[in-house]
């Protein structure tokens, strides 16, 4: 569906979106993504207790803001079919997948993470905040190395003087081998 | 006038000396320090450099202290936390007038005509007037602050829970008409807010709650890693977008003294631009952020010679940099006298307050003076601080901002993930906040705004609580809502103001309006 209102975004050069059935298609996607997400969060809370008597259930506030959700959500993508609006923005691939990939690892390795079939060691601050840092600066497409990752050492020395032991916060700095 | 005496106290609280022991800490050797102030000027500090980095908001950086301010006693921490905020505004007008870039969501509009004047040489005085227009904004929204504090909260300790409750709906429907863009959005949002504020454990049945089984969400969503993850991460992505075109002018940033003619041309779009920032801060919803742009659409629609706007016009900085300092003070009044954040910002102090075992409400300002009156004084003598060392530094920010992007934001990145990680030293934080940046930058590009969904997820919990003691009180019935006058009251202004926006003729105003 939403390859549908992509592909007929970029047939038209009108800044304004397009003609075909999908006038908005920006309202379409995120639309429809809001509402399969109130379709999932509805899944969920339909097994919780609703209001009894007096007195709301657990189940029933819930209920109340994911029926919202879902209303609004609805009419947001229907809106899609009868307003024009801007077409969709290219999705980069590189800026989110270099930060995300920094972020997951830092959050995987900072003090180790139990995934279940797998046991993320944890590497402490020099090491995770070094290859974030470094991780993140390759988002850019001007990235260089040499210089990413003396300004990766640094950031992250700095980082360690002043957290851990000037601030003195109690984030892991040592990985385990090495306390 | 009775105001007037407390405040003094509050300045006598700002001004205190302290016996610190300051190193090792075995009590040989204690100083008496002026604990307060120092802190009040490392906030206000923290906070210009903070308000000078593009995408390092106050947010991130009051998340990243809080676990440092356990140390310290509440009033200091509070007064250190307020300062960033307040501070905050005065850095982002530096950079969006010497780089063209908001260094702050609230400093948009000063690029406009800001970076224009500091093409023309005449970025000192840009910056000047910023800062002098700030700091009366300051004073004014301290004042008012200070003058309404106590029958606000009195009449608030009136209220019973529906009230509460009607007044936080009031408080959403406020959020949607301020939000910037499409109504519907804004109500989806709105909506996708409160379904993220009732994740948790239900407190009466001990029923978990939308938490997908992970024990890490029992406790409900951090609000540090939603508000950085959904704004401050996307905002990061959305920065890498725009390859940089970012040209400092630099060594033009000479003759800091704005002439009489600059002053008199100024006056007027300060005294506006304090008015509507302190109205709008008030009210719940994006008040702060949406100041300057009413302030600067007044200045436009008032000028003899509307044309010059966008071309250097010093009304276009002066009114609006005036609004968004006066915004952001005013904002803690419905926070301190209701209990009730009207923004993200304060919706993390109060999480700050609450750690320091203070509960936010009306009663604050009879219970605990000190801290009341102190944090409001330390928002006067912030302000003096920030007038005073804001003009020197200009030289060593515009060196930080000729770091170029590339290098800075990665920086940015670690130091948030520092920050949420610190909040409550759990790893899940970490990558919670970067699947909320990840949604979040979804749906900015698909032209969603975070900002009510900040606020509805803050007003959600509350909202739930009051609600269900509402009902419990009133054995099941809904009559309680319309039968009590002030609940009626709010319930009625929330109605109307809904229907005003959904309103296909003002509808399209409202746009245009945040078009301009």
């Amino acid at each position: 569906m939403s390859d549908n209102s992509a592909r007929s975004g970029d047939d038209d050069d009108d800044d304004d979106g397009t003609r075909g059935l999908i006038k908005s298609p920006q309202n379409f996607v995120g639309g429809l993504a809001l509402l399969i997400f109130s379709g999932v969060c509805w899944w969920a809370v339909s097994d919780l207790r609703g209001i009894r008597g007096a007195s709301f259930g657990p189940g029933t506030m819930p209920r109340i803001y994911v029926a919202f959700l879902m209303f609004f959500a609805l009419l947001v993508t229907v809106s899609a079919f009868t307003t024009r609006g801007p077409k969709l923005e290219t999705m980069p691939w590189r800026a989110p997948f270099f930060i995300m990939a920094g972020v997951i690892f830092f959050g995987l390795t900072i003090r180790g993470f139990d995934l279940g079939v797998f046991k993320v060691p944890g590497l402490g601050l020099p090491i995770s905040g070094f290859v974030t840092t470094l991780l993140a600066g390759a988002a850019m497409d001007d990235f260089r190395l040499g210089e990413g990752v003396l300004f990766a050492a640094a950031i992250t020395a700095f980082c360690v003087l002043l957290f851990a032991i000037v601030l003195g916060q109690p984030i892991p700095v040592y990985p385990p081998f090495l306390r | 006038m009775e105001f007037l005496s407390l405040l003094a106290g509050g300045f006598a609280v700002v001004f205190q000396f302290v016996p610190v022991d300051i190193w090792p800490g075995d009590g040989s050797l204690i100083v008496p320090l002026p604990v307060n102030i120092l802190l009040c000027l490392v906030g206000t500090l923290i906070g210009t450099l903070i308000g000078v980095l593009p995408g390092i908001g106050p947010i991130a950086t009051i998340a990243m202290l809080l676990p440092i301010t356990y140390k310290l006693d509440p009033t200091g921490a509070l007064i250190m936390l307020a300062g960033i905020y307040y501070g905050a505004q005065y850095g982002g007008s530096t950079t969006a007038i010497l780089v063209n870039m908001p260094g702050e969501a609230t400093s948009v509009v000063t690029t406009l005509d800001g970076y224009q004047m500091a093409r023309q040489g005449r970025g000192g005085r840009a910056l000047a007037i910023a800062a002098i227009g700030s700091f009366i904004a300051g004073c004014f929204a301290t004042l008012l602050i200070a003058a309404l504090a106590k029958p606000l909260s009195a009449w608030a300790l009136q209220f019973w829970q529906a009230d509460y409750v009607s007044l936080m709906i009031m408080g959403l429907v406020f959020a949607v008409a301020l939000a910037r863009g499409s109504v519907l959005k804004a109500l989806a949002m709105i909506s996708l807010g409160l379904v993220l504020a009732s994740v948790g454990t239900d407190v009466d049945s001990v029923d978990t709650r939308l938490t997908f089984g992970f024990v890490e969400l029992a406790d409900g969503i951090e609000f540090a890693a939603l508000a950085m993850g959904a704004v401050g991460f996307a905002e990061i992505l959305r920065n890498l977008e725009n390859p940089e075109r970012r040209d400092i002018v630099e060594g033009k940033v000479t003759g800091l003294m704005p002439t009489r003619d600059d002053l008199r041309q100024s006056a007027g779009p300060i005294a506006r631009g304090t008015l509507i920032g302190s109205i709008l801060g008030i009210l719940p919803g994006n008040g702060a952020v949406l100041g300057p742009f009413a302030s600067y659409t007044i200045e436009k629609r008032l000028a003899k010679d509307p044309s010059r706007f966008g071309r250097g016009a010093i009304e276009g900085v002066a009114g609006p940099e005036s609004a968004n300092n006066a915004g952001a003070q005013t904002s803690f009044i419905p926070m301190l006298t209701l209990g009730i954040p009207p923004n993200a910002v304060m919706a993390i102090m109060i999480g700050a307050m609450t750690i320091h075992g203070i509960v936010p409400g009306p009663q604050i300002v009879e219970k605990q003076p000190q801290l009341f009156w102190g944090m409001i004084a330390s928002m006067w003598v912030g302000n003096l601080m920030l007038l005073v060392i804001n003009l020197p530094l200009i030289g060593l920010w515009v060196r930080l901002l000729k770091v170029p992007y590339r290098l800075l934001f990665p920086a940015i990145l670690l130091f948030c993930c520092i920050g949420v990680y610190s909040v409550s030293n759990q790893p899940f934080e970490v990558l919670m906040t970067g699947a909320f940046g990840l949604a979040g930058y979804f749906l900015i590009k698909q032209g969603f705004e975070p900002a009510p969904m900040l606020i509805a997820f803050v007003l959600g919990k509350l909202l739930e609580e009051n609600l269900r003691q509402a009902m419990t009180i009133s054995r099941g019935t809904w009559n309680v809502f319309y039968e009590r006058p002030l609940s009626l009251t709010f319930l009625i202004i929330a109605a109307v103001l809904l229907t005003l926006t959904m309103l296909p003729s003002i509808r399209k105003k409202r746009e245009e309006a945040f078009a301009e």
